[in-house]
């Protein structure tokens, strides 16, 4: 063959394209190849020819494969994904829970009549302490329109405030034919979650390695317990490596009334994980890869236990092991074969849980015990008077996510993380803190002088009337145990009271003479009130003093600032029977204004806050 | 050492010896449908056609014999007739419709065919009860002057 001929047939070979993708690009190239190929054995390639079809199914196989390919590749994107298999794998990568439809939260207003008694000193009445009932959680309360509601905590109307007053509020019942009260109402707030109860069994045969078991309701919105027939619980996390949880326990110290729940870490040797399918929405639980029979101490496998003892050897082979062997162990939770394992479940939700106020009412299942022992007369009378309503619409109640919506959730998701590194982590954490366990309101974080390894927390809170309080020690405590969780193992932080400065301003401004004074004064006050709303306070910021002559000077009618003075207010100031004024309990921190006052800026302590106490006592003003 | 022939392959100047690339005195316009081994005394596999009318023949034929959504990827190629085999109850009816069904595929598949006449048969097989209809189509390639050539079809009735 010739040289030219030769570069002919390179050429030829050269003219295959691969950029080719769908089918009538492939069956164009697919012709003019064999036009140029086969000019000798074939002429007619059009497509109503045999030849014509054969190369459409070449074709056809092409774009099939191209679909094929442009598909995988769109199936390793979250966003373009459109298998819901492939979208449900990389949202749980993401780390995007796949819930179902939400419950409704309300809190209801639990009301039951008691007896009253004449007290010890003859000076009235008060109720009759053995008819005074606890209502256990788990009391059903039915909506008007067939969803159910549930007490998520036992309401005990026997408890009792700092001053030894019932913390229920009482009011008087029925009374006897002199007007004196023959029964109490008492009534409690109870926090109450829609949805359904259900209670499912299952056994587990000889052991077997993460068992998977799907629950038979779909929309499964928590799961209360999980126990098995040989009393172990069996705790949910969120993955297996998990080997403790958070547990809640009864705070009993002074300051039960500020904080309800005590806070511990507890070992979770038996545990599980549930995932929730994301088109049936039923939800599986999978119980860790360890034996209950092989349970030991060890948290982890203790290495030492694989190594091969030589007797008498100088020399050995190499040998065999099964890795699988290391899963026996506590590492991922365990199992206990040959025992019967039962489920409680809450199930359902959606916007139709969510009702107005006064739709959520009475009981469908009261769960009423009596502490003190009553005459079952008596027992029976509070247990028939017990009452529930709603006095504010339940709300929280959605409907599933779609996986659309879904989806969007990854993004924020994956940028989330369950450690402390940043400030901001530490007091997300802080304010995160579930309710029960105390709340934090405000929190700040500071080098430690001393330890430059330790970080210093400053953290306080406040009390009924909304006023600054140091935080109770059972709230540090809870705090710690959970801050410890999420550090990082060479972080230490120390949590300390956050200074409360508590200030006075006195202000004398000049007046236009055509407006009246005082009404400008209180027109002062009224906007220094709002600037020195808590709310607006953070733990370390300054006050700027011509920030406040400019909420002064934007008043109408104020001509000038004639007098400014800020002063630190501390201890308890009587209140005047004559002024009728009542005592004012001021912090008791000692802070010289003057001397921390820099080019007209107060600089609070180091972790400390101002906090304008009693507004109508500590904002003073002189109109001129 | 020896060298052993597996190893050698050939020689690009060898491949007009190759009988796909061979070169012909005539050349085939396509294979003939249905497909037939070649009786081996020419280099194709298949019976083909070795001249344009009856390639054009074959593929008009298979044209008329394909339905809708038989070949891969070209849902309306074909003329679609066994829908309206499934019911057959009016023979004027069924002429009109397949008449009109053969003219548009013809139109958009080989528009230099000029269909001249229809003609439809049925017939009733009373030993497996069944009926077929045969269509004679007659037509014209002006391009090629070829005048009233013809194709016969057997449909079988459903």
């Amino acid at each position: 063959m010739s040289t030219e001929s030769k570069n002919q047939i390179l050429k030829k070979i050269k003219q295959r394209k691969y950029l080719n993708r769908d089918f009538d690009s492939l069956k164009a190239d697919l012709v003019e190849y064999a036009k140029v190929h086969y000019p000798n054995n074939n002429k007619d390639w059009s497509e109503t020819s045999l030849a014509g079809l054969l190369l459409e199914f070449a074709a056809y196989v092409g774009d099939v494969d191209s679909f094929y390919l442009d598909h995988q590749f769109h199936e390793l994107n979250l966003e373009t994904a459109t298998e819901t298999k492939n979208i449900e794998s990389h949202l749980r990568n993401a780390g995007v829970k796949i819930v179902g439809s939400s419950p409704a939260v309300v809190e209801q207003t639990l009301l039951i009549e008691v007896p009253t008694i004449l007290r010890n000193d003859g000076q009235g009445y008060r109720p009759l302490e053995s008819a005074i009932p606890i209502i256990s959680a788990g009391s059903v309360i039915p909506g008007n329109n067939g969803v159910l509601f549930q007490t998520t905590d036992d309401v005990d109307f026997n408890d009792l405030d700092p001053d030894d007053e019932y913390i229920a509020d009482i009011s008087i019942g029925q009374t006897d034919t002199n007007s004196n009260p023959k029964t109490y109402i008492m009534s409690r707030k109870a926090f109450c979650l829609s949805g359904f109860l259900q209670t499912e069994s299952f056994s587990v045969g000889s052991f077997e390695q993460f068992k998977t078991y799907t629950l038979s309701k779909d929309n499964v919105t928590e799961i209360i317990s999980v126990t098995d027939n040989f009393g172990n619980t069996y705790y949910e996390v969120d993955y297996l490596t998990q080997d403790t949880v958070f547990k809640r326990g009864v705070n009993q110290n002074n300051d039960k009334h500020l904080v309800n729940d005590l806070l511990t870490i507890k070992p979770a040797p038996y545990r599980f994980i549930s995932n929730m399918d994301i088109n049936s929405r039923l939800t599986t639980l999978t119980f860790g890869g360890g034996s209950a029979q092989t349970i030991n101490d060890d948290i982890l496998p203790d290495p030492s236990e694989f190594a091969v003892p030589l007797y008498g050897k100088r020399t050995f082979s190499r040998f065999t092991l099964n890795p699988g062997n290391m899963l026996q162990t506590t590492t991922l939770g365990i199992i206990a074969p040959n025992s019967i394992i039962t489920v409680e479940y809450r199930y359902g939700g959606g916007l139709t849980h969510n009702l107005p106020p006064g739709s959520i009412r009475g009981f469908t299942t009261l769960l009423m015990s009596f502490p003190n022992d009553p005459v079952p007369s008596v027992a029976q009378f509070v247990r028939n008077s017990a009452d529930s309503i709603n006095e504010f619409r339940s709300s929280g109640g959605e409907d599933a996510p779609t996986i659309d919506e879904l989806k969007l959730r990854a993004p924020a998701v994956k940028a989330s993380q369950g450690r402390i590194v940043s400030k901001e982590d530490l007091l997300a954490r802080i304010y995160t803190m579930p309710s029960n366990f105390g709340r934090v309101f405000r929190a700040s974080q500071r080098p430690n002088p001393v330890n430059p390894l330790s970080t210093t927390i400053h953290i306080l809170s406040r009390d009924a009337d909304n006023k600054l309080i140091p935080s109770p020690d059972s709230l540090k405590n809870n705090l710690s145990t959970y801050l410890n969780q999420f550090r990082l193992s060479n972080d230490a932080y120390d949590i300390l009271d956050a200074l409360i400065v508590n200030i006075g301003i006195t202000f004398t401004i000049m007046a236009n003479p055509d407006q009246n004074k005082n009404i400008v004064k209180q027109n002062v006050i009224n906007k220094l009130s709002e600037y020195f709303a808590i709310k607006n306070f953070e733990i370390d910021q300054p006050i700027v003093i011509n920030d406040i002559e400019n909420i002064i000077y934007n008043n109408t009618g104020v001509l000038s600032i004639v007098d400014l003075k800020f002063t630190n207010i501390n201890g308890t100031i009587q209140g005047d029977p004559i002024e009728k004024t009542n005592t004012r309990v001021y912090s008791n921190s000692f802070y010289d204004l003057n001397a921390n006052t820099d080019k007209k800026i107060i600089f609070p302590p180091g972790g400390g806050i101002f906090e304008v106490r009693y507004r109508d006592f500590d904002l003073q003003g002189v109109v001129l | 050492m020896a060298i052993s022939f597996k190893n050698v392959g050939i020689r690009t100047d060898s491949l007009g010896e190759n009988p796909l690339t061979r070169n012909r005195s005539i050349i085939p316009f396509g294979i003939r449908t249905p497909l037939q081994l070649s009786d081996g005394s020419g280099p194709e596999i298949f019976v083909m056609n070795d001249n344009l009318k009856d390639q054009i023949r074959d593929n008009l034929k298979n044209l008329i014999l394909t339905n809708y959504g038989e070949r891969v990827m070209q849902y309306n190629f074909g003329a679609n007739l066994r829908p309206l085999l499934a019911e057959y109850y009016n023979k004027d009816a069924f002429d009109s419709e397949a008449m009109i069904r053969i003219n548009t595929a013809i139109n958009k598949f080989m528009p230099f065919i000029v269909p001249v006449e229809f003609e439809s048969v049925e017939n009733y097989s009373y030993s497996n009860k069944l009926s077929n209809v045969k269509i004679n189509i007659t037509y014209s390639i002006p391009n090629l002057q070829i005048q009233k050539d013809q194709i016969q079809v057997s449909l079988l009735v459903i």
